[in-house]
């Protein structure tokens, strides 16, 4: 009997399913790309920055930001980064490459390079609140506070005294930073520290609300609807891991210069969809990897969309483990080093396994990145490209070099195929273990050596190995922090943290602290480039590989756009949308 | 009865307490921790302040003892570390209902489907209709549900066919019952496997009920095929998928992660393999927990059925 209701409730529900899979539901403001019209606006007379047709509907679609922390002061990631670059507002905000003032509207740096003062534009809070100095100096205050533990802390500690209180030796009241008055801000520096500005306008800079804070206590920063905003946008609606809608903040100085209305952000982790919805105009940009690159490059090619390159000034390079017990037990020498260093040539490398993508390295510091108002990289010569040419495709020479380096070292054989080394890679995808393999066997061919690969698919596995030193030479990427090329040079410094060879050099440490005494820009370029050039043409501590670099797409619709360098992954106050 | 209930309860107890024991142990042992990518980058200093926050900096027993004297006094493993404020439960607040949703309305139309489709294939057994749907299962079952998911996206999103919406989920007022037009492309990605399972289970127990003698008996008594059918053997050959249906349920609220993926679906399944990837112990822990709560209830409730349905079966008689 049981039996026969059951199978007369599954005939029933079964009609119910069906007529559920036939229907068609309204459903109003849910989710989706819903583009129903938001009401006319006047916005039709108004003309885009460069003279456009504006189109009478300002809002944006994209992709949610993965925040992590909504607390300023814990930020460390792109993502949440860009959360912050839309509703805050720092002192200075990064246009093209260039930082602008922003929160500041003008400031002035005393001769001695350790005094800065900083003059705050009038600027409003989302709540109506000014923004003002002392705002800012809580922030550092906040920043300091060891039990917080924030991860970019060390940002702050060229401030005279600041590491100093981190460390709890002496009172904030000693730290250089103070209020002069609502719009006067005034730095004192440890030493000077010619891109502190660019440091400064890092999202953990802003200024924050401390009643704010209090009032949510322990919960503040896990909630973005607990944000206060002092930047062109601010939150309306915003759910976890699915949606965030921010709309224009009328507080901010510059309201008028912003043109989006909203900003709808969904969260899309699958690349398939993120390019199904592209493709239907219902998200404005989208990053590419892989297959997607070639197929989206040539739409943009032929006008269907916009190709943005930037946004990730990233080296990647193998770091070579220097210390006497590595597995091998010869990567202490330079020579052996080098040898192995020189077989593999980094434009081939990236015409075989990347197709050509990305620009090949024979340096560190990757372009993009500035000496005051010059790019590095067009001033300073990439310290190996020649010396290479004269190894490349040579294995006599670099057997040579390989064996030279073994007598020095008093292990010397004949037989090289008794050697191995051990390689530390890192990678889930296939692309990435093609790369490794073809490392090993440019190696091995070259040298006669045995390469022992061992690739780890796990970040937590590939760290511990690394800061274990076992490997002989292993896969390493920095990205730049700050645009200066010591965010890159000062990785290297004896007992840094990501120095996982552990590579110690007397020379280099002191060039690293003449670059923190030294502001004249002429001089700091000598510098970096001595440093550059014993860290990986003498000393071989790292051989360079390739400068990385994002593609990304935009809607045609959508301009004014940003990937910035720093900071964040997105910028939306200079975007607006055509009439199309 | 009772006390077998009762029994079991005091079992599941036990079996939580040495899965939540041994994930800790496991999940320590592996090189690496939530905060490693973290802080990968950070100056020393930094690193020891934010490694003692966190207490990683304590041995593994003083941590899994802490942990555990949490569960007791506050009923939870405590914050995610990845997502400062996050914890389990606040997450299975938002997250649960959708999940709930989603596999309601698989399961309502791949099994119902799937059913249905096996009775007309045993029926009809030999005709073209059973080749068609058994290769029709065939191609079901084979076909990952990401390939399907993105398809279905493909031709009946963007396509000229439909124009669902490509992602999105209901939420707010219409988390439960509105918002159809999100749902039925993600309903029917998740039930093609179940459509897949559930027909060739049917055929092969109605093909065997077909088979028994009592059917025999009841077709020289001289019913007619559709009592035949109705009466006997659809009654005797459900009590195989009244006893997987549990699991199916279980299985189900694990979440679809493709799935979820492809439509950005805020579910479960998503959200927990995050925290394993990142090793966000508070996070794994509650949901290894909770998962392995379902499933010791399922395993339960699966006993108890096999009890009802088939009356040779005694829960709980004697040693």
């Amino acid at each position: 009997m049981r039996l026969k209701k059951f199978f007369n409730l599954l005939l029933v529900t079964g009609l119910f399913a069906a007529s559920l899979a036939g229907c068609n539901g309204s459903a109003g403001k849910s989710a989706g790309g819903d583009t129903a019209a938001t009401g006319q606006t006047s916005q039709n007379e108004k003309k885009g920055p460069n003279g456009e047709t504006l189109a009478s509907e300002q809002i944006a679609h994209g992709q949610q930001f993965h925040v992590i922390t909504f607390d300023t002061a814990q930020v460390g990631d792109s993502e949440s980064g860009s959360f912050f670059l839309a509703t805050c507002e720092g002192l200075f905000r990064e246009n093209h490459g260039v930082l602008e003032n922003a929160g500041c509207e003008k400031y002035e740096v005393s001769e001695d390079g350790l005094t800065y003062t900083f003059h705050l534009r009038k600027n409003k809070w989302s709540d109506g609140v000014e923004v003002v100095a002392s705002q800012y100096k809580d922030t550092i205050e906040r920043v300091l506070n060891a039990d917080l533990a924030c991860p970019y802390a060390f940002f702050t500690f060229p401030i005279k005294n600041a590491e100093k209180y981190y460390n709890g030796e002496c009172d904030f009241k000693e730290v250089g930073v103070e209020a002069v008055d609502d719009y006067t801000l005034k730095f004192t520096l440890e030493a000077p520290e010619p891109y502190f500005t660019d440091k400064l306008s890092y999202t953990m800079f802003n200024p924050i609300r401390v009643d704010n804070i209090e009032k949510y206590g322990d919960t503040y920063g896990t909630d973005a609807m607990q944000i206060l905003s002092c930047g062109p946008y601010m939150v309306q609606e915003y759910t976890a891991s699915q949606s965030t809608v921010l709309v224009k903040n009328p507080e901010y100085w510059d309201a008028e210069n912003v043109y989006l209305e909203e900003i709808d952000l969904q969260q899309i982790d699958e690349t398939a969809t993120q390019f199904q919805l592209f493709e239907a105009d219902q998200l404005d940009f989208v990053a590419a990897s892989g297959d997607y690159l070639k197929k989206w490059d040539q739409a943009a090619s032929e006008g269907k969309c916009q190709l943005y390159t930037n946004g990730d000034v990233a080296s990647q390079f193998f770091s070579f483990n220097t210390q006497e017990s590595s597995p091998s037990g010869l990567m202490q020498n330079a020579k052996v080093r080098k040898a192995i260093a020189y077989t593999l040539d980094s434009q081939t490398f990236i015409d075989s396994v990347y197709n050509s993508r990305y620009t090949a390295a024979y340096g560190l510091v990757t372009p993009n990145i500035k000496v005051g108002d010059k790019e590095y990289r067009t001033e300073v010569p990439e310290p190996i490209k020649e010396e290479y040419s004269e190894y490349a495709n040579n294995p006599e020479k670099l057997k040579a070099l390989f064996h030279e380096g073994l007598k020095e070292l008093g292990k010397d054989t004949d037989n090289l195929s008794t050697i191995t080394i051990q390689f530390l890679g890192y990678g889930e995808s296939t692309i990435e273990k093609d790369i490794e393999q073809y490392v090993v066997q440019r190696i091995q061919d070259n040298l006669g050596i045995k390469v022992n690969l061992n690739i780890v698919g796990d970040f937590g596995l590939a760290h511990s190995a690394q800061v274990a030193g076992e490997f002989d030479m292993c896969m390493q990427v920095w990205g730049a922090d700050y645009n200066d090329p010591m965010t890159f040079i000062d990785i290297f410094r004896t007992g840094g943290s990501s120095n996982y060879g552990k590579y110690s050099s007397e020379t280099y440490d002191k060039l690293l602290d003449q670059l923190a005494k030294e502001q004249d820009n002429e001089k700091r370029l000598k510098l970096y480039e001595e440093a550059e050039t014993i860290l990986i043409k003498e000393d071989v501590a790292i051989k360079p590989l390739l400068y990385r670099d994002k593609h990304s797409y935009i809607n045609n619709r959508l301009k004014g756009f940003q990937y910035p360098v720093f900071g964040g992954k997105y910028e939306f106050k200079y975007a607006y949308i055509v009439e199309e | 009865m009772a006390k077998y209930i009762i029994r079991r309860l005091l079992e599941m107890l036990i079996t939580l307490f040495l899965i939540v024991t041994a994930t800790f142990f496991l999940l320590s042992a592996i090189p690496g921790n939530a905060l490693t990518s973290k802080i990968a980058k950070l100056p020393k200093t930094v690193q020891t302040k934010i490694i003692q926050k966190y207490g990683y900096d304590r041995p593994v027993i003083e941590r899994y003892v802490i942990t555990m004297k949490g569960l007791i006094i506050k009923g939870d493993f405590g914050e995610s570390i990845i997502r400062p404020g996050e914890t389990f439960a606040k997450n299975l607040k938002a997250k649960l209902p959708v999940t709930i949703r989603l596999s309601i309305q698989q399961i309502l139309l791949g099994v119902t489907a799937g059913i249905l489709l096996g009775i007309i294939a045993a029926m009809k057994r030999g005709s073209y209709w059973d080749k068609l749907i058994l290769v029709g299962a065939m191609f079901l079952v084979s076909m990952p549900s990401l390939v399907i998911s993105l398809l279905l996206q493909k031709y009946c999103a963007n396509g000229d066919i439909l124009k669902l919406p490509i992602i999105g989920w209901p939420k707010g007022k219409e988390l439960w019952l509105g918002g159809w037009k999100y749902t039925i492309l993600p309903t029917i990605a998740g039930s093609c496997s179940f459509i897949a399972y559930y027909s060739r289970l049917t055929k092969t127990s109605m093909l065997e009920s077909i088979n028994q003698e009592y059917t025999l008996t009841a077709r020289a008594k001289g019913l007619s095929e559709m009592q035949i059918v109705k009466n006997h053997v659809i009654r005797n050959s459900f009590i195989p998928i009244i006893t997987v249906l549990p699991s199916t349920v279980a299985g189900i609220l694990t979440g679809s992660l493709f799935i979820e993926r492809v439509f950005s679906i805020p579910g479960m399944g998503r959200y927990y393999i995050e925290a394993v990837q990142g090793r966000d112990i508070p996070i794994v822990l509650a949901g290894t927990t909770f998962y392995a709560i379902i499933t010791v209830i399922t395993m339960l409730i699966t006993d108890i059925l096999y009890g009802i349905v088939d009356p040779r079966i005694k829960i709980g008689a004697g040693k």
